[in-house]
């Protein structure tokens, strides 16, 4: 079995979500500068031209038997400054994605946005009961996604019995709203994607020692498109802090590395930077790690294919990898 | 009291005995003298040489205990450690404030230990530090150099 847990879709223009908004909304909409704007938040990280000026959308890999739909132009709402107008703009999108995106072996995530929990935790709910949606994506805020500020929405999602799909817009570390990466702000869209990996070790190191996990054992995290060699070393320095200060988060009354272990997944993409010089041998040792760690294509922007994971991996531990979604998807698999 | 941070004096004391003492030396049941109760400054630890081993006597708010010199994380030195007490597991951003004067910590890395039981607070590391016997007699501290061994279960 494969399942595909990052694989991106877009529409071709904004006008495809009005039939989705508040005849109100749509004529605000309406303008030239948030129409014009789907060629920014469709190349996904801002590297002009780096994947044409076209909006990209993968259509559904034919070898996975699943796949989780990643509607990356909704993400960008976590640089917008009108909240509530990015609110409508989501919940547009989700509805376009529910018509045109569910199918019996795809499934797109519920998009939401950071800067409102209380209504994105009643889109989980409605969406969910709708049913087609296989996850939510919630995009990445300006506050650590460990703060009780969401726990609206990670109960939303654990109720609903979706995983949380992390994934970059392409707007962190540059836009207000979004968080920054470490050091300041670079001048390049490139050294930006090179660092996005810390935004990943960041929330992970937030949801851990803010003891998330513990409020909420059921919810399942994911992320995507941030690489995972990382993992284990800062793991190892979760835990080894905790050993020492655990009396200054005595809510996390485990070592940290056991809910992250239990809770949290992160796909494959860039699976080189793991398998350069047997890392993946060597770091990834035991099972438990290795069963985090998810196929996500990645597609249509530059990614992995199955049989890159074969080719890297070897096809023992590939089976595992690209099956290892299973964990995060059975509502896909109950739905086929 | 400069002096009290060193094994030797400590054996000086045991074998001349301090002023006041009920029995200096190793009474019948194996516990070795120590000091006078009113010696031991509040939780300062105090190195002694009991059986041959080095071991920290501390009086605390929660009373007289003895603890191995040597951290089970990386050998740190425990009779240099801090008395303290510890926050147990809680909710979500709430603190609770308990075990005052049961815990220490090692100099080095910090790990906490309880002073009853030697096991690490919170479970941050399966090894644990040695704790002895402690027994106030009159006004004198005896010390057993035999470990107590960890219950299994702690009762609740
Ligand atoms: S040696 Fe004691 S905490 Fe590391």
């Amino acid at each position: 079995m494969i399942f595909d847990v990052d694989r991106h879709v877009a529409v071709q223009s904004y006008s495809e979500i009005f039939p989705f908004m508040e005849h109100s909304w749509q004529k605000h909409f309406e303008r030239k500068e948030f129409v014009g704007s789907i060629a920014e938040s469709s190349n996904h990280i801002r590297v002009s031209s780096r994947f044409g000026d076209a909006p990209e959308s993968a259509p559904a890999l034919v070898e996975a038997d699943h796949t989780l739909l990643v509607p990356h132009q909704a993400l960008t709402v976590n640089g917008w400054a009108d909240n509530v107008a990015a609110v409508v703009f989501v919940e547009a999108f989700n509805s376009f994605a529910a018509e045109n995106w569910v199918s019996e072996k795809s499934a797109p995530a519920i998009v939401v946005s950071a800067a409102d929990p209380e209504w994105s935790a009643r889109e989980i709910t409605r969406r969910a009961g709708d049913g087609g949606f296989g996850a939510v994506a919630l995009p990445l805020g300006a506050t650590l996604a460990g703060s009780k500020y969401y726990d609206p929405i990670y109960e939303a999602a654990s109720n609903a019995g979706l995983p949380i799909v992390f994934h970059f817009s392409g707007v962190e570390g540059f836009y207000d709203g979004a968080p920054g990466l470490g050091g300041g702000i670079h001048q390049t869209a490139f050294s930006r994607l090179v660092l996005l990996p810390q935004l990943a070790e960041s929330t992970i190191t937030s949801l851990a020692f803010e003891g998330v996990f513990e409020r909420f054992p059921q919810l399942r995290v994911v992320f995507s498109g941030f690489g995972f060699s990382w993992l284990p070393s800062l793991l190892w320095r979760l835990d080894r802090e905790w050993r020492t200060f655990r009396h200054d988060v005595p809510w996390v009354k485990r070592v940290p590395s056991e809910y992250v272990l239990e809770n949290v997944w992160l796909t494959t993409w860039p699976l080189q930077e793991a398998t350069m010089d047997d890392d993946w041998h060597r770091l990834f040792s035991t099972e438990t790690l290795r069963s985090r760690i998810v196929f996500g294509s990645h597609a249509p922007f530059d990614g992995d294919a199955p049989s890159d994971v074969v080719e890297q991996l070897g096809e023992t531990d590939a089976a595992l990898v690209l099956g290892n979604g299973a964990a995060l998807l059975p509502f896909v698999s109950v739905r086929a | 009291m400069t002096s009290e941070r060193l094994g030797s004096t400590v054996t000086a004391d045991a074998a001349a005995g301090a002023p006041g003492a009920v029995t200096p030396g190793v009474a019948d049941d194996g516990f070795e003298y120590i000091c006078e109760l009113d010696e031991l400054v509040p939780n300062k630890i105090r190195r002694s040489a009991v059986g041959g081993r080095e071991i920290g006597v501390v009086r605390t708010v929660a009373g007289v205990f003895a603890i191995g010199s040597s951290c089970p994380h990386q050998g740190g030195p425990m009779c240099d450690g801090a008395i303290k007490g510890t926050m147990e597991p809680s909710d979500r951003n709430e603190y609770v404030f308990a075990q005052e004067g049961e815990v220490v910590t090692c100099p080095w890395h910090g790990y906490e230990f309880e002073l009853k039981t030697g096991a690490s607070v919170g479970g941050a590391i399966l090894g644990r530090i040695g704790v002895y016997q402690v027994d106030v007699r009159g006004t004198a501290v005896f010390c057993s150099s035999k470990r107590i061994r960890p219950q299994r279960r702690r009762a609740e």
